[in-house]
C-alpha cells in the first residue's frame, strides 16, 4: 500500500486538503465507502492449508465460527480469491509455489500470515528447511499469532481485514495499483 | 526369540556375518558386516519371515562412522529383528534392500537425502524431501545452514540481495510424449490434504502413473530434536501429526521412558488412554469427512467438523489446547482430569454413538459414495505388508494387526476392544471402501475403550517422579504406539548427555505414499483423489 | 456517431426504410437488452444468496448474513467486488478464445429467456418452435465451456472443458427425448401452447397425465441437472478434483459471467420443468380465457398472480436442486456416462414411445384417461408421503442425541451465532 496522499484531487473540483468540508471531496469518499462496503462483504479466501493451521482454517469455516457469515467463502483457484491465508509452515521447497500463487491472484489481494510459523518461522525457525516468516516471500497485511490460532482468532482477523478495506481510498489508490 | 537365537540362525546361514548382539526386551539388535548386509536381509525376509520393514535409520557418528539400522518385523510371529551395520563416514556405501521390501525404496531415498548414505543398486536414488538443488545432507552433525536460498534469507535478521530473475520451480519435469499428458496435482490442490504433490501421467481420464513428490512440508523435526532436550521435544511431536498429536506425544514419551527406565503410574496410563482415544475419534472424523468432501459431498464433512468441535472442547478442558496438545510428559501426563470432564466425555459419547448412524445414513451407505469407493485401488494383504502400510490402511487389507493388541503397551491389555478389519464390505477386501469402513468401526471401538477407561480409572499419581534434567545413559529405544494413521514411532539414540544423538520418526503416512504410486496405474483421475482420501494421508506425517 | 452506426448497420443488413427508423429501433433493442439483463440479474443473483443460506442450514451453519438485512445483498457484494477486480488474461492463453468464451456462455443462457413464459402474457416472444429453440440455443453453452477450457491453456481447465462437452452433448439426448414426450402429449412446440394444454389443478398437469409422463419428469430433471453441471454431475468444475474446472484461469468480471449464467441456469431448468410438466403459470380454477378477456387492472392482476404461481413452482424445484447439491457426492466420469447411456437414454426413448401410444389410444376425458391420471396422482402422493415420513423419522432420530445432551448440560452448543 502506498502512503495516503496528503492532497486529494477530485475531478472537476477545486484542490483541497483532506478533512475539509469542500463538496469536491465528499463525493469520492462516499463512493469509496459504498464500494468498500461491498468489497469487505465479499472476501473470498484461497483454500491453502499447508500445515497444522489448515485444520483450524477448516474449522473456522465450520458450524461454530461460520466465516460464510461475513461473505468469506473459499475458492480453490487463486485467480478468483481475494485473500491468501498462509496457514502454516512454509519450507524453501514450498516458497516458490507460494510466490507463484500470490502472483496468480488478481488485484486487489490481501495476505494473512496465520500462525507463528507463517509469521516468523515460529517453533521451527531453528530448522534448516523452514522459511523464517512468509513476509520474506510475499507482502503480508495481517499477522495472526498463535500455534495454531483459534478459529475465533481467524474470524477476528477477517473482521480486522474488513476494517482495513473499509479505510482504503479505493477509487484513487487500489485501482491505480491494479 | 532373543537376539542370540536370531544371531545364531543368521550365522548358521551366513558364516561370519554377525559382529555383535545387543539384547533388548522389545527389539533385539544384531550387528552385521556391511558387505553381507543384503544376504542377511534376504535371509531375514525369506527364512525368518520378516515380511515388513519398519524403518531404515542412518545415524551420523562423527568423526569415524555412520551407523545404519534396519528395523524388521514379522507380524504372524510377533517377532522383531533389528539389523545394524557400521559404515565409514568418508564413504558410506551399503547395498540396497529395496528389491526385498517395497517400503525400503523411500526409506533409502530419505536417508540418502538427509544423511548421505549411498545405497548401491537403488533404482532411483534421488533427493526425496529436500529440493533437488539443495547442498549438503542436513542430518550430518557438521552441517551448516546456507545464508540464503533462492533469494530468501534463512534467518529473520539477514538481508539478502533481491534477485531479478525468478528462480526455477521444483519438482520433476518430464516431456510429454506420445499421447499422454503430464498433470501436476499439487502441492496446492484442494484434494491433496495439505502440500503433497502428485505427478500424474494421464491418458485422458486414465492415469498411467501417479508419482508422489513430497518434502513441501519437511520441517526438519529430527534435526531440531537433536538440538533440544528430551522434554523440550514434546511440543514438536504434536506437529508431526497435527490430527493425532496425542498419539505422537505418547510415542515420544514412551521412547524416553524406555531410555530412562521410568514407570508411569496407573492413573497416568489411563489418562493417556482417554486422551489418545478421544484424539483418535477426532482424527478419524477428519479422515472420513474429508474423504467425503473429496468425493464432492461437502455436508458430511461440515457435520463432522461440528462433532470435532465438541471433542476440541473436551480437549481444552483436559490439556488447554485444541489441536497441538503437548499433554504427555515423560513419566505421565501434564495434569489431571477432573470428574466433570469425564462426565462430559460420557455425555458426549451418548450423543456421538447415534451420530455414527446419522453419518452412515448421510454418506456411508449412499449409493454414489459406495460406487465411487468399492473395488477401487485394491491393496492385497501381502503388498500391504511389503509396503509397510500400518494402521487402518493395513487393517483395511484384512490384516489384523494393531499395536494396542499385538505389542501391548500402556493399559490396553486390560481393556476389551475389537480390531476391525476390512472384509470386503461392499466389494473386494482391501479396497477404498474397506479402508473407510475400518475407520468408521474404529470410532465405535474407541468409544467403547473410552467408556471402559472412564469407568475403571484409578486414583493416585498421574505422573512419576522424574529428575528435572534428564540424562539417559547411552543406549537406544524405539517407542511406538497405534496412532490414528497407524504406527507412530520414535527411535531415539542417546549418548549420555541431555540431548539425543539421533531421533528418527516413523509415521504411517510415509509408507503409504509409495503405495499410491503402485496402486495408481489404470485408475481414473477422480479415483486418485478417492485413493489419497481413503489412505488418509496428511503432509506433515509424510515430510515431518 | 450513433446515426453513423445506424446507417452502416442499415446498409449492411440491407434493411429498407429511413435511417431515422432504425435508430429508435436500435435504442429500443439496447434498452430491452439492458432491461432483460437487470431482470435476469434479479433471477440469477439472489439465488446465490439463497443457495448459500440453504447450504448453511443443511450444514448446521448460518450462511451469509452481514451484507444487507440477513445478507440478502450478498450477491450484489460478490458481483460488484468481482467487477472491481483485476482482469487477468494469462500470457499463455489463447487470447481471443479466452476473452470471448464467457460471453458465449452467458449469451447461451440469456437467450433462453426469450421464450420462457413467466405468466399468462409475460413472455418476450412466443415462438411456434419455442421448445426447439430452447434446446438449440442452450447448445451455445457447450461451445462457451469448450472455448474456455481450451483457451485457458491450463490442463485442469482442459479437463473441465472436455468433460463438460462430453457430458452436455450426452445429456442433451435424454433431455430432448423427455421433452419430446411433452410435445407428443400436447401437440405443440410453442411454450405457451404447452402451458395452455395443461390446467391449474395438479390432475390437469402433464406430470400426472399418466404414469409414463410422471417418470419422464424425473428423467428430464436429472438430465437438466447434468446439463447445468449441478451435483451429482458437477464434474466439469468439481472443486476437489479439477480445482475449479473450465473457469480455473478466469478472474474478476469474466469469472462473474460464468457464475451468473450457472445460477441463472438453475432458474431456466426449473422453469422448463415447470412449463413442461407442472402446468406453468396456470392458476387453479381459472381458465386461461378468463385472463385473455380481462382488461385494465384485472388484466395486470391476473398477470401478477400467474407470475407468482409460476415463480412458486419454479422456486420449489430450485430448492430441490439446491438440496440435491448439498447432499450427494459426485459421480465419476465413466459412471456419469453410464447413467446417461445405459439408463436415461433408453428410459427416455421407451417413455416417449409409450406416451405416443397412450396419446394415440386414450382420448382425453375418457374413463381410461381418468384412471391413468388417478394412478399417477396416487404415485406422486405416495412418493411425497413416503419422502416426508422418511425425512421426519430421520430427523427425529438425529434430534434425539442432541436433545439428550442439551437437556443435561447447557454448556453445550449448538448455540445460534449472531
Amino acid at each position: 500500500m502506498p502512503d495516503a496522499p496528503d492532497r486529494i484531487e477530485a475531478p472537476g473540483a477545486p484542490v483541497c486538503a483532506p478533512g475539509s468540508a469542500m463538496p469536491g471531496t465528499v463525493i469520492p469518499t462516499t463512493v469509496d465507502q459504498f464500494l468498500n462496503w461491498f468489497r469487505e462483504g465479499s472476501i473470498w479466501y484461497l483454500l491453502f492449508a499447508t500445515a497444522c493451521c489448515g485444520i483450524e482454517l477448516m474449522q473456522a469455516g465450520g458450524p461454530r465460527t461460520d466465516m460464510d457469515r461475513f461473505g468469506a467463502v473459499f475458492r480453490t483457484s487463486p485467480r478468483q480469491s481475494d485473500l491468501l491465508i498462509v496457514a502454516g509452515t512454509i519450507t524453501y521447497k514450498m516458497a516458490d509455489r507460494v510466490r507463484l500463487i500470490y502472483a496468480q491472484m488478481a488485484e486487489p489481494r490481501y495476505v494473512i500470515a496465520m500462525g507463528s510459523c507463517a509469521s516468523c518461522g515460529g517453533l521451527f525457525q531453528r530448522g534448516y528447511s523452514v522459511v523464517p516468516g512468509v513476509d520474506s516471500i510475499v507482502p503480508v497485511d495481517l499477522y495472526l499469532p498463535g500455534c495454531p490460532p483459534r478459529p475465533e482468532a481467524l474470524n477476528d482477523a477477517i473482521l480486522k481485514l474488513q476494517q482495513l478495506i473499509r479505510k482504503e481510498p479505493w477509487l484513487r489508490q487500489v485501482r491505480g495499483k491494479a | 526369540m532373543t537376539g542370540a537365537d536370531l544371531a545364531a540362525r543368521i550365522t548358521a546361514a551366513i558364516p561370519d556375518a554377525v559382529v555383535a548382539v545387543e539384547e533388548s526386551p522389545t527389539d533385539p539388535v544384531v550387528q552385521v558386516r556391511p558387505e553381507v548386509l543384503h544376504a542377511v536381509a534376504a535371509f531375514a525376509r525369506q527364512d525368518l519371515g520378516m515380511e515388513t520393514l519398519r524403518l531404515i535409520t542412518a545415524i551420523d557418528r562423527p568423526p569415524e562412522t555412520i551407523d545404519v539400522v534396519w528395523h524388521c518385523l514379522s507380524m504372524p510371529q510377533h517377532r522383531t529383528l533389528t539389523l545394524k551395520t557400521r559404515l565409514p563416514r568418508e564413504n558410506p556405501v551399503v547395498a540396497t534392500v529395496s528389491d526385498l521390501w517395497d517400503a525400503a525404496n523411500w526409506f533409502e531415498r530419505e536417508q540418502f537425502d538427509l544423511v548421505g548414505v549411498h545405497f548401491v543398486g537403488h533404482p532411483n536414488l534421488k533427493r526425496l524431501l529436500m529440493p533437488e538443488d539443495w547442498v549438503g545432507h542436513p542430518l550430518r552433525k557438521d552441517y551448516q545452514r546456507p545464508e540464503e536460498y533462492h533469494g530468501i534469507p534463512t534467518a529473520r535478521d539477514r538481508v539478502v540481495p533481491v534477485r531479478e530473475v525468478a528462480p526455477p520451480m521444483h519438482g520433476p519435469k518430464a516431456a510429454e510424449q506420445d499421447g499422454w499428458m503430464l498433470l501436476n496435482m499439487g502441492p496446492h490442490h484442494p484434494a491433496t490434504h495439505g502440500v503433497l504433490n502428485f505427478l500424474l501421467q494421464t491418458d485422458g481420464e486414465i492415469v498411467r502413473k501417479a508419482t508422489p513428490d513430497v518434502g513441501y512440508l519437511h520441517r526438519g523435526i529430527e534435526k531440531i530434536a537433536e538440538m533440544n532436550t528430551y522434554a523440550g521435544t514434546m511440543p514438536y511431536t504434536d506437529r508431526v501429526d497435527y490430527l493425532g498429536g496425542m498419539a505422537t506425544n505418547q510415542a515420544w514419551a514412551m521412547a524416553c521412558e524406555r531410555l530412562l527406565g521410568v514407570e508411569v503410574p496407573r492413573r497416568g496410563e489411563f489418562l493417556r488412554v482417554i486422551a489418545v482415544e478421544l484424539n483418535r475419534i477426532a482424527s478419524h472424523l477428519i479422515g472420513t469427512g474429508s474423504l467425503a468432501m473429496d468425493l464432492g459431498a461437502f455436508t458430511p464433512f461440515v457435520h463432522w467438523l461440528r462433532e470435532r468441535e465438541y471433542i476440541n472442547d473436551l480437549m481444552e478442558r483436559i490439556c488447554g489446547a485444541r489441536l497441538t496438545y503437548t499433554y504427555m510428559r515423560i513419566g505421565g501426563v501434564a495434569r489431571d482430569i477432573d470428574r466433570e470432564t469425564l462426565d462430559r466425555t460420557l455425555q458426549w459419547l451418548d450423543h456421538f454413538e447415534p451420530m455414527l448412524g446419522e453419518f452412515d445414513r448421510l454418506i456411508g451407505s449412499n449409493e454414489i459414495f459406495v460406487n465411487r469407493l468399492a473395488n477401487i485401488a485394491v491393496m492385497p494383504a501381502e503388498a500391504a505388508m511389503s509396503f509397510s502400510l500400518v494402521g487402518p490402511n493395513l487393517r483395511g487389507s484384512g490384516v489384523r494387526w494393531d499395536l494396542r493388541r499385538d505389542e501391548p503397551y500402556s493399559v490396553y491389555p486390560e481393556l476389551e476392544f475389537d480390531v476391525p478389519v476390512g472384509r470386503g464390505f461392499r466389494g473386494t477386501v482391501g479396497d477404498a471402501y474397506d479402508r473407510f469402513m475400518v475407520r468408521m468401526l474404529e470410532m465405535q471401538e474407541s468409544a467403547r475403550i473410552l467408556r471402559q477407561a472412564i469407568a475403571r480409572i484409578p486414583d493416585g499419581e498421574f505422573r512419576a517422579k522424574v529428575p528435572r534434567v534428564l540424562k539417559p545413559p547411552a543406549r537406544e529405544a524405539y517407542g511406538r504406539v497405534e496412532a490414528p494413521r497407524g504406527e507412530a514411532g520414535f527411535y531415539v539414540v542417546s549418548n549420555g548427555t541431555e540431548r539425543p544423538e539421533r531421533v528418527r520418526i516413523r509415521t504411517g503416512c510415509f509408507t503409504a505414499m509409495p503405495a499410491i504410486e503402485s496402486l495408481s496405474p489404470g485408475l481414473m483421475v477422480a479415483d486418485i483423489i478417492a485413493l489419497i482420501g481413503s489412505l488418509d494421508v496428511i503432509a506433515p506425517e509424510v515430510d515431518r | 456517431m450513433l446515426r453513423l452506426i445506424a446507417q452502416r448497420l442499415q446498409s449492411w443488413l440491407n434493411l429498407p426504410g429511413e435511417t431515422g427508423a432504425v435508430l429508435p429501433a436500435l435504442a429500443v433493442m439496447l434498452g430491452a437488452a439492458l432491461l432483460a439483463f437487470v431482470f435476469i440479474a434479479f433471477f440469477a443473483g439472489p439465488v446465490t444468496w439463497w443457495e448459500r443460506r440453504v447450504a448453511g442450514r443443511v450444514m448446521s451453519r448460518i450462511g451469509p448474513n452481514r451484507v444487507g438485512p440477513q445478507g440478502v445483498l450478498q450477491w450484489l457484494a460478490d458481483g460488484l467486488k468481482s467487477f472491481l477486480k483485476e482482469d487477468i488474461v494469462p500470457a499463455a492463453a489463447d487470447r481471443p478464445l479466452f476473452l470471448f468464451a464467457p460471453y458465449l456462455f452467458f449469451g447461451g443462457y440469456m437467450a433462453t429467456f426469450v421464450v420462457l413464459p413467466f405468466g399468462a402474457h409475460l413472455v418476450a416472444t412466443d415462438l411456434s418452435v419455442g421448445l426447439l429453440y430452447l434446446i438449440a440455443i442452450s447448445g451455445l453453452v457447450v461451445v462457451g465451456i469448450l472455448m474456455a477450457g481450451w483457451g485457458s491453456n491450463n490442463k485442469w481447465a482442459l479437463f473441465g472443458g472436455i468433460r463438460s462437452a462430453a457430458q452436455l452433448v450426452s445429456y442433451e439426448i435424454p433431455s430432448a427425448f423427455s421433452l419430446l414426450a411433452v410435445v407428443l402429449a400436447t401437440g405443440t412446440l410453442s411454450m405457451q401452447g404447452i402451458v395452455r394444454a395443461q390446467g391449474g389443478w395438479p390432475w390437469e398437469w402433464l406430470l400426472f397425465r399418466n404414469p409414463l409422463l410422471f417418470g419422464m419428469f424425473f428423467v428430464s430433471f436429472a438430465a437438466s441437472l447434468a446439463e447445468n453441471n449441478r451435483t451429482p454431475f458437477d464434474l466439469p468444475e468439481g472443486e476437489s478434483e479439477l480445482v475449479a474446472g473450465y473457469h480455473v484461469e478466469y478472474s474478476g468480471m469474466r469469472f462473474l459471467w460464468f457464475m451468473f449464467a450457472e445460477w441463472g441456469n438453475l432458474w431456466v431448468i426449473a422453469s422448463l420443468a415447470t412449463v413442461g410438466f407442472l402446468g406453468g403459470w396456470q392458476i387453479p380454477g381459472v381458465r386461461p380465457e378468463v385472463i385473455d378477456q380481462s382488461t385494465g387492472w384485472a388484466f395486470a392482476g391476473w398477470q401478477a398472480l400467474s407470475f407468482l404461481v409460476f415463480a412458486g413452482k419454479a422456486s420449489m424445484l430450485v430448492l430441490f436442486a439446491i438440496q440435491i447439491r448439498w447432499t450427494l457426492p459426485r459421480l465419476r466420469v465413466d459412471q456419469m456416462m453410464i447413467v446417461c447411456w445405459k439408463y436415461l437414454v433408453p428410459l427416455a426413448l421407451l417413455g416417449s414411445a409409450g406416451v405416443l401410444v397412450l396419446v394415440a389410444l386414450v382420448p382425453e376425458g375418457s374413463p381410461v384417461d381418468w384412471f391413468l391420471r388417478a394412478v399417477s396422482l396416487g404415485l406422486g402422493l405416495w412418493l411425497i408421503i413416503a419422502y416426508v415420513r422418511k425425512a421426519r423419522a430421520a430427523y427425529l432420530a438425529d434430534r434425539e442425541p442432541y436433545r439428550r445432551l442439551e437437556g443435561k448440560d447447557p454448556w453445550y452448543p449448538p448455540y445460534r451465532l449472531p
